[in-house]
């Protein structure tokens, strides 16, 4: 059974739509990135999931569950990490952790110890008196804990150091290795792209289909980066390339693979102190799916 | 669980609401005797200055010469009229909007309500105990004029003030209903607390326009009430099937709207 599917899934808020008939489906021991600029709709995904928003239109199913006619059931079988910590201030940091997890039915003992270990806290202190840091840690030992197949985090590296980063995904892989199910959404798309099964673009409301994101892959596979001293003279390169010079650096994009090969020979032999192939990195197709003119 | 954090985060009002209650109270039998003495002998003078036909109700039973009239009199204005409809009004609007409001503006909610516990629950588990924290005192602090009244050699009789506590409880708990309700309905503390606060003072306006005071809820507990309940001279059937039934079914009523509502919208 698979831990979270959606299907036609909509809502908005007054005139605006922020999710348009969205289907999704995360598999067992997936992590599945979930990508878009702030106002996508990323988080109002994951609420709708939860139950704290009422959606629209469509059918959410945690684990089997229908999420909208049985929303506490749902709820026993997914953990959900809010974008924004808030948390009661008012309470140590260990009463805090017995309040929230003491209404899950089961958790990860290993887990809480890992997390335990991954994120100290001064646990018998208020947390009024922590940083914004030592609350997202705080919030995560929550999310992190209970026993469920599914895992909801928006944005769970927000605040993080780099070593809190590094500890987190560890806990994130060691999750997905147990059969867990994890929406991970966050703007660090390079550490994204290292722990995510899948990745998935928000866009206008949907997910932006397989062939419109293996594109933007291909489309900018197909980039060339060389590096020289200084420009060289009477550099003879094959037609069918936009190129781009910055200094005595040349960007050149072709439109199929034997072009893009050709130009590297005549490049290499014209003395090109460096010269890479532009991987289609996570970042750069959110920069061509994300281009002006394509987000509200 | 939440019950006890609704508590915990509520104490601190509790006490203040204890203490005005209970002060208030304290203060007004501390005073009995001689505001006793000068009622009887400044006699119809009160009755003359009073804007209203309730006041002048009381201040013509609390100058009375039958001492335990003027007694069971004064005990209802005080601890009825101006106590339990001022301060426990007032303290039900404040811990209304200091519930579901404040969780939603400072971002808890999303804590509290992505947890496996119904919506229901936590709207139940945080209201019981705020009712609790309203009625106790009320109760409370009207027994403990028993013996105060027995020293000064009155005999009040419980059913009375029972009867009015329960009633005066009712009517708070009413205010706490439409809090809760406004709470529900809008964003933040801020909103909630004008909406109700412009409400609250409307609806104190109106009773004191003669014409159309019989439109202010306030009319439900003023002196006219309390009257023949703190001496004892309602039975309990009658109490019981007369105003408190419609009572009753609107605190029950806004209770289970705002119950509805708060199950059906976006939090």
């Amino acid at each position: 059974m698979r831990p979270l599917e959606l299907h036609d899934l909509g809502k908005g808020f007054r005139r605006a739509t922020v999710l348009d008939g969205l289907g999704l489906a995360l598999d067992a021991g997936e992590v599945l990135g979930l990508v878009g600029p702030n106002g996508a709709g990323k988080s109002t995904l994951m609420r709708c999931i939860v139950g704290l928003y009422v959606p629209d239109t469509g059918r959410v199913l945690v684990d089997g569950v229908d999420a909208l006619a049985e929303p506490v059931r749902a709820r026993t079988r997914l953990s959900y990490l809010p974008g924004e910590t808030s948390l009661y201030e008012a309470m140590t940091g260990q009463e805090l952790l017995d309040f929230a997890l003491a209404f899950h039915p089961a958790l990860d003992g290993d887990m809480v110890r890992r997390c335990a270990e991954a994120f100290p806290l001064p646990l018998d202190a208020r947390v009024r008196t922590y940083s914004s840091g030592m609350k997202q840690k705080l919030a995560l030992r929550v999310a992190l804990a209970p026993d469920v197949p599914l895992l909801l985090l928006d944005e769970p590296d927000r605040a993080l150091d780099r070593g809190a980063r590094d500890r987190l995904y560890a806990l994130i892989r060691a999750l997905r290795a147990r059969g867990r199910g994890v929406l991970l959404s966050s703007h660090h798309l390079d550490e994204l792209e290292e722990v995510a099964d899948r990745t998935a673009f928000l866009v206008h409301g949907h997910l932006a289909g397989d062939a419109e994101v293996a594109g933007a892959r291909t489309r900018l596979a197909r980039v060339l980066e060389a590096g020289f001293e200084r420009v060289p003279e009477g550099l003879a390169l094959p037609g069918g390339l936009e190129v781009e010079w910055d200094g005595p650096r040349l960007r050149a994009r072709a439109a199929d693979d034997a072009t893009l090969q050709a130009a590297a020979a005549r490049l290499a032999a014209a003395g090109a102190t460096s010269l890479s192939f532009g991987g289609a990195r996570l970042m750069a197709v959110y920069d061509a799916l994300y281009a002006a003119g394509r987000t509200a | 669980m939440i019950a006890a954090k609704c508590w915990r985060e509520m104490r601190l009002y509790a006490l203040l609401y204890v203490v005005l209650l209970g002060g208030l109270l304290g203060l007004a039998l501390l005073f009995w005797p001689d505001a006793r003495e000068k009622l009887v002998e400044k006699g119809g003078q009160f009755e003359f200055l009073a804007p209203m036909q309730a006041l002048k109700d009381f201040f013509k039973d609390a100058a009375s010469r039958l001492e335990p009239a003027a007694f069971a009199a004064y005990v209802g204005v005080q601890q009825f009229f101006k106590g339990v409809n001022i301060v426990g009004v007032a303290c039900a609007v404040l811990m209304g909007c200091s519930t579901i409001a404040k969780e939603r503006e400072r971002g808890t909610f999303e804590l509290l309500a992505s947890r496996p516990v119904s919506r229901g629950r936590i709207l139940w588990s945080t209201t019981w105990v705020l009712a609790l924290i309203l009625v106790v005192p009320v109760f409370a602090s009207s027994l403990l004029v028993l013996p105060y009244a027995r020293a000064q050699g009155y005999e009040l009789p419980v059913g009375g003030l029972l009867q009015a506590s329960l009633h005066s409880s009712l009517f708070v708990l009413l205010f706490l209903g439409l809090t809760l309700l406004g709470s529900v309905l809008l964003r933040t503390q801020v909103e909630v607390a004008t909406a109700i606060g412009a409400f609250v003072i409307l609806q104190v306006g109106i009773y004191f326009v003669p014409v159309v005071q019989h439109g202010s809820l306030f009319r439900l507990t003023d002196y006219d009430v309390y009257r023949p309940m703190v001496p004892g001279n309602l039975d309990w059937t009658g109490f019981l099937l007369g105003t408190e039934v419609w009572l009753v079914l609107a605190v029950v009523g806004v209770w289970l709207l705002a119950f509805t509502l708060f199950r059906r919208r976006d939090l």
